[in-house]
């Protein structure tokens, strides 16, 4: 025993001085933790000013965890660990549609299943307010330009439905404020249809906020049906690629430390005539392949970015068509938009797309809709975004204020 | 610098023992662990540290010069330097430590601006100050020999395990063992085990109970407290204190026989004690046979008129308290277990012996209530505390601790209500005497490092609550 407790002790105590040293002076430094959304700290955060501070203790401390070999996995696995733990206690819970926190943040699961989501939408009159006041705006614009079709499509999430409620001994609030929202409308108004657990399963990254490739076709499908009534034919998806079982980890897979499951990647393939994107100034080539807005690079788990797969993040997109028409739509949306923009190219000559938060972020001035409108010939406006867009505020800052109808 | 950080353990552990067994000499190894000591705690300390030295240099000399002094005969000069000695290891103690408190007392008592004294607390002052004046003490009683050599004095006093956080190691425990001590791979290897232990103690079970009581003690509102949330809470903390500290101890107490010294226990499962006086001979037990050697039985002991034993004990938890933290929760902390210690001795000892099992629930009980008062922010919490303890009507509620994010903590609570007992310990103890069976034991302490390894590169920050005494 004497002789293994020594050979125990020399290899413990050999692999941590090891570890210390490799991670300092031998590895290439790590800088971005996926797991933690976060940047690592360096070595070059080290600085000998910094001791009677305390600053470069504490920064030593910081990189020897940030850099440590093999980071990723006793992270991982601590999650892992935990989410066991309180996994095991919710599958004593019969209720399937009682929603269970997972991670440090607003992550819930659905039941002890691995379908992940954020929490529901409570009611409050403020909000209902802003929901309101922002129809209202838009009623606003739309009456002052008869000749331009304004449409409003909202993209729905599953937080703003009412299948928790009684489980969850909630109220949740997404049913009246659509009410509100289609009620106050005077423009032609159509919603994502969310009618049961499965449809979101089928339509979500059950990691992600995003929906699919299935819920943006759909959606695709939505908005073509609520501005040309059956007029036009929409395009068909001609493939469909999986990837060979990659696996998507979205923002609830980050925000719960990567414990579930991944879902599946699909993108689907389309019959596209041929446009130029240019966004955020920049030309983009080759932007006729939907596949270009997935990274075939992307390979690990940690790749969780919906914009990265689908390309786009972007504050102001132009997509120029070659049809033969010379409709122009203007569409103020989120990211939930980013998929369906190059499908319109085969029914619009000129798509712009804004994205007000980050439009502001990138041009450093507010999207003005009547200058934009009047220079550029806009034939229909498309309002498409979610609706925490039209009201969110405390989590996210006032951000609902960002997608104001600014008039000039 | 902590134990429990991954610095100490893939930097300043592993150079330590390198350079210490590099080198023969007992002298030389003495140097290495000063300077290793003196680093570690400068670390943390790197201003304050100067104050350390100054305190055991004035010590040292002062200690010579009463000895010397007694040898002359001149006992009333030696207990005049002795009594000078004290008073500025006190003054210096007090200063530090409750200067803020008497001021802004002051001040309140006497409706008058006294100047905010804003000082900070020096890095584990009252367990290197209680440390000399044992040994000052002690040398001033012939308990033990004068140390005639200052880097000695200050490597005992400054010897990293036990620095900052106990246990108080007294000069007599390794009067020896400073000077003469032999090192051997079992002690070493029995050391390194006994730290592993300590480490997961504290990374896995104290720091994530920790999570539970944070979140009540310090993030729920008043107006949210429930029943259920006030047990938790109370429940977390009581696990946390003890994993906490007695984790230190552990570790302290596997470096000390790493390097050759072997430091007394400082905890005997006190939350299986059977009433508050077995409670404090299980709990912190340097502390409080400090109290009693140096304050206790100097005061007379129980070897006095009944009201002078009341007397004496009260001084002693008031004292106690103090000693934890200047603030009133403390002194009040202190004076419940002195009354409570006074009403057993008098009144109830006897009837401990009748209610069976039932005295351990009392004893648990009425230390997780002083955990209350120890751990609170104000008297409202407290008392809001205390009455949703009791508020059985408000029922438990799972769902309170679910939507809390907390759930996930189970199953370190029963690792931790586990280990409060001797199951664990006997069960480690037979698989490690067990040679068919000790590779089971050297599997579970590679766990648990790994665990801790996990643990501690996820979550930075995770200070020792008894870094603050």
């Amino acid at each position: 025993m004497k002789k293994i407790d020594k050979i125990f002790t020399v290899i413990v105590l050999s692999a941590l001085s090891l570890t210390s040293f490799y991670s300092l002076f031998l590895k290439n430094q790590d800088t971005i933790s996926y797991v933690e959304n976060r940047t690592f700290k360096t070595n070059q955060d080290l600085s000998i000013r910094g001791i009677l501070s305390g600053e470069f203790e504490s920064n030593l401390e910081t990189i020897l965890s940030d850099q440590f070999i093999d980071r990723y996995s006793f992270v991982k696995n601590k999650n892992l660990v935990n989410y066991q733990f309180v996994n095991f206690i919710y599958k004593l819970i019969e209720n399937p549609l009682v929603l269970n926190p997972v991670g440090e943040t607003y992550v819930n699961q659905i039941g002890s299943t691995q379908v992940l989501m954020s929490k529901p939408i409570l009611y409050s009159e403020i909000i209902n307010q802003r929901i309101v006041d922002r129809a209202e705006q838009i009623n606003e614009i739309a009456s002052d330009y008869p000749e331009v079709e304004f449409f409003v499509y909202k993209p729905t999430q599953i937080q703003e439905k009412d299948f928790f409620d009684e489980a969850n001994g909630i109220e949740s609030g997404g049913n009246i404020y659509e009410k509100s929202l289609s009620s106050t409308l005077e423009v032609p108004y159509s919603s994502f249809k969310i009618d049961s657990i499965d449809d979101y399963v089928k339509y979500f990254y059950t990691t992600d906020h995003h929906w699919n490739n299935q819920g943006s076709y759909q959606g695709y499908l939505d908005i073509m049906e609520l501005m040309f009534d059956g007029s036009k034919i929409p395009v068909v998806p001609i493939d469909e690629s999986c990837k060979n079982g990659l696996k998507f980890f979205g923002t609830y897979s980050s925000q719960s430390g990567f414990v579930n499951e991944g879902s599946p990647f699909c993108v689907f393939k389309f019959d596209l005539v041929e446009y130029t994107l240019v966004s955020d100034g920049v030309l983009i080539e080759d932007p006729n392949d939907t596949n270009k807005y997935f990274d075939m690079t992307v390979t690990s788990e940690m790749d969780y970015h919906y914009n990265r797969a689908y390309g786009l993040g972007n504050g102001f997109v132009q997509i120029t068509s070659n049809i033969d028409n010379d409709e122009s739509i203007l569409i103020i949306g989120d990211s939930y938009a980013n998929p369906i923009l190059p499908l319109l190219a085969n029914h619009f000559k000129n798509i712009y797309f804004v994205y007000p938060i980050n439009y502001k972020g990138i041009f450093k001035e507010e999207f003005m809709y009547d200058s934009f409108i009047k220079e550029n010939g806009i034939d229909k406006v498309l309002f498409m975004y979610t609706i925490e867009n039209y009201f969110l505020s405390d989590e996210w800052g006032d951000r609902y204020i960002d997608f104001d109808v600014k008039r000039n | 610098m902590l134990f429990s950080s991954l610095t100490f353990l893939t930097i300043f552990l592993p150079s330590v023992i390198v350079l210490y067994y590099s080198v023969r000499s007992l002298k030389v190894r003495n140097f290495i662990l000063l300077l290793f000591s003196l680093v570690f705690y400068a670390w943390g300390e790197p201003v304050y540290i100067v104050l350390m030295i100054l305190t055991v240099t004035i010590n040292f000399y002062t200690t010579i010069l009463f000895d010397k002094l007694k040898k002359q005969s001149k006992n009333k000069t030696a207990l005049i330097v002795f009594t000078l000695t004290m008073v500025l290891d006190l003054f210096v103690l007090g200063f530090f430590k409750y200067a803020n408190f008497i001021f802004s007392n002051l001040g309140l008592l006497f409706a008058i601006d006294l100047p905010e004294m804003s000082l900070r607390l020096p890095i584990g002052i009252s367990f290197y100050t209680f440390q000399l004046m044992s040994y000052v003490i002690d040398a001033y009683r012939d308990d033990v020999k004068v140390q005639r050599k200052l880097y000695l004095l200050l490597t005992y006093v400054s010897f990293f395990p036990q620095l900052i956080a106990g246990p108080i190691v007294r000069y007599s425990t390794i009067e020896e063992e400073i000077e003469n001590r032999s090192e051997s791979w079992e002690l070493f290897n029995s050391g390194f085990q006994r730290f592993i232990i300590g480490l997961g103690k504290k990374v896995i079970i104290a720091n994530n109970v920790a999570i539970a009581a944070n979140y009540v003690f310090s993030q729920l509102s008043l107006d949210n407290m429930t029943f259920t949330m006030a047990w938790l809470g109370i429940v977390g903390y009581t696990l946390q204190i003890y994993f906490d500290f007695s984790a230190y101890s552990d570790m302290a107490i596997g470096l000390g026989k790493m390097f050759g010294f072997h430091f007394l226990e400082n905890f005997n499962y006190p939350y299986i004690a059977d009433s508050i006086t077995d409670f404090w001979r299980r709990w912190h037990m340097s502390l409080s046979t400090w109290f009693r050697d140096y304050v206790y039985i100097p005061l007379g002991g129980n070897r006095v008129k009944k009201s002078r034993w009341i007397f004496n004990i009260f001084v002693v938890w008031l004292l106690t308290g103090l000693w934890h933290g200047a603030s009133w929760n403390f002194v009040l902390w202190g004076v419940y277990f002195g009354v409570i210690l006074i009403i057993e001795k008098f009144v109830i000892s006897k009837y401990l012996l009748k209610i069976g099992p039932l005295k351990y629930v009392y004893t648990l009980l009425l230390v997780m209530i002083s955990w209350v008062l120890f751990n609170s922010n104000s008297y409202e919490q407290i008392f809001t505390i205390l009455r949703k303890m009791v508020s059985l009507s408000d029922g438990i509620d799972i769902t309170s601790i679910k939507n809390a994010r907390l759930l996930y903590l189970w199953p370190y609570f029963i690792m931790g209500l586990l280990g409060s007992t001797p199951i664990v310990k006997r069960v480690l103890v037979y698989l490690k005497e067990n040679a068919l069976l000790h590779g089971i034991y050297l599997l579970f302490l590679s766990i648990i490092l790994y665990m801790s390894l996990m643990f501690l590169i996820s979550n930075s920050y995770n200070p020792f609550i008894y870094f603050r005494f």
